[in-house]
């Protein structure tokens, strides 16, 4: 595997003199290719400033990166990348006409940028709209066109924030396929959500970033079992025998510490019991969230925050 | 340079209505000087013209100190600059815009005059040129002032900029023409009463456009686009 997108201990200040604010600090990540990778984080974490420096709208204050073998901001790089914006901002013109537009901006051509709209308009199910003014469209709608824009040079690297915030259940679905298939033709997608469960869902690999720092970083399943913590689950024996054990309709869930979990199967058996699973406890994503955003939100919070 | 022109029309588009309304201006002029006074004399169209051309000139500064921070504010530049477009094209486009504006609206002063007073399109050609060239230079400067200030100070400064000629003309101190085409140009347009052209100070002012455009460009490829300008 090859990095497509790599920081190399990046921090971005903003302000001046005394009183600066680390947007980033001391950042690195790398991103392979033919990964979906998300990237998650409160707001105001500096997810949103780690992409602007990689796609070179800002400088880092320390620390360089590289996209796609190029360092950030290397113009002609751009064209192998795909970017929609969180609140996606257009020019207000028919939609057919704005994808041209983008695309013409990324070097696409006559035929080929003819045939790029037309494929990525079908792709984001706005063929019908075409022709209509983007500046009327709903949220949810320009954030479709947003969408295609990033996909009218076919890119290599797709960078995404927040790319269905305005998007409805079944457009968010759409979306969902359409990045699954984007990883299958061997794209690399680098998604910035607030939607946990969405990224649970596709990502392979997952970042959490609170204030500027990267507390974790890890493949999506091994990120989200709870290490050391089983759920076993018995027929045959009454819950009373097992500390915490609950019982539904002839069932026992049994949640145990994984060192324990021998010992407890053979409790089962030895009191006549059968054991239905034993499946070792996974957490959300969300709960990941939480558990992150939320020690590090206590570490830093002020003694007398309520007083 | 393909982007710089897709840039460039994308930002006539944008202003479309403001193009049309201000275009619209100098022939619905001529026609209410006619309606009133049938016998306008050529000093009555000369004065018409030096307006029109101190008027390019200002709308070029105008328009050139509001182009970046528009999109900035808008937020649109992301969608701009997230593909294979440099800093200096970009800025190359919004100046071609800016450009194609005023051509748009001195051609149309132009035209008019040509229907009106065939005998004065010469002369009003030649004001015109200096003026849009004038024009050129000017929001050149003011573009790059903009790359660094909010647009109202951009103007200012760039007003104070192009306006030092006429304060140390006004000391008695002597300066030179290359330092300030542009000047130069509104100077001999205003106050020469038979206005020939002077090919050395065109070029100068298109020289000193170019310059302010590679300025303007460095400026910019160290700025932060995306920080809030508010």
């Amino acid at each position: 595997m090859t990095s497509v997108l790599q920081y190399e201990h990046v921090t971005k200040s903003y302000g001046l003199f005394g009183r600066r604010v680390a947007a980033l600090d001391d950042f690195s990540l790398e991103v392979e290719r033919g990964e979906i990778f998300g990237f998650l984080g409160p707001n105001g974490a500096g997810k949103t400033t780690a992409i602007h420096l990689a796609l070179g709208f800002m400088r880092a204050s320390r620390g360089s990166g590289h996209m796609l073998g190029q360092p950030f901001g290397h113009a002609a790089t751009r064209a192998r990348v795909g970017f929609l914006a969180e609140n996606v901002a257009l020019y207000h013109r028919p939609a057919n006409t704005l994808v041209k537009f983008y695309g013409a901006l990324n070097g696409l051509r006559d035929h080929a940028l003819a045939r790029h709209v037309r494929v990525v308009l079908e792709a984001v199910e706005m063929t019908e709209y075409r022709d209509r003014n983007v500046g009327k469209f709903s949220r949810g709608m320009q954030q479709r066109i947003g969408l295609a824009q990033a996909l009218v040079n076919d890119p290599e690297l797709l960078i995404l924030d927040e790319p269905t915030s305005a998007l409805d259940p079944l457009g968010r679905i759409a979306v969902r396929e359409l990045l699954l298939r984007a990883r299958s033709a061997g794209k690399t997608i680098f998604l910035s959500s607030h939607l946990l469960s969405e990224v649970e869902m596709i990502c392979d690999r997952v970042a959490v970033l609170v204030r500027g720092r990267l507390l974790r970083i890890g493949k999506t399943a091994d990120l989200l079992e709870r290490r050391g913590v089983a759920v076993i689950v018995a027929r045959g024996i009454s819950n009373t025998q097992f500390a915490g054990a609950t019982a539904q309709e002839g069932l026992v869930t049994i949640t145990v510490p994984r060192a324990a979990q021998r010992e407890t199967i053979e409790r089962i058996w030895s009191a006549g019991g059968d054991i239905v699973s034993v499946t070792p406890q996974r957490r959300t994503l969300e709960d990941l969230f939480v558990e992150l955003a939320g020690t590090d939100q206590a570490d830093n919070r002020g003694e007398d925050f309520y007083a | 340079m393909k982007p710089v022109l897709l840039i460039g029309l994308n930002y006539v588009r944008e202003q479309r209505w403001v193009v049309l309304s201000l275009a619209l201006y100098p022939p619905a002029m001529l026609v209410l000087l006619r309606a009133f006074d049938a016998h306008l004399t050529p000093g009555d169209l000369s004065a018409f013209l030096q307006q029109q051309a101190s008027f390019a000139v200002l709308f070029a500064v105008v328009f050139a100190a509001s182009a970046i921070n528009q999109d900035r504010r808008s937020r649109r530049i992301l969608g701009v600059l997230s593909k294979a477009v440099r800093r200096s094209q970009y800025i190359a486009g919004l100046l071609l815009g800016v450009w194609l504006f005023i051509a748009i609206y001195t051609g149309a002063g132009l035209l008019t005059l040509a229907v009106i007073s065939r005998d004065s399109a010469a002369h009003g050609f030649r004001l015109m040129l200096s003026a849009y060239v004038a024009a050129m230079a000017s929001s050149a400067v003011t573009m790059f002032f903009t790359t660094f200030l909010p647009p109202f100070l951009a103007t200012l400064v760039a007003g104070i900029f192009l306006g030092i000629p006429a304060l140390l003309q006004m000391l008695r101190i002597p300066w030179p023409n290359y330092a300030a085409p542009a000047f130069v140009l509104m100077r001999d347009i205003t106050l020469a009463p038979d206005y020939h052209l002077r090919p050395d100070i065109l070029l100068l002012a298109v020289a000193h456009a170019l310059v302010f455009w590679v300025l303007a460009s460095v400026v910019f490829s160290y700025r932060d686009i995306a920080v809030s300008i508010e």
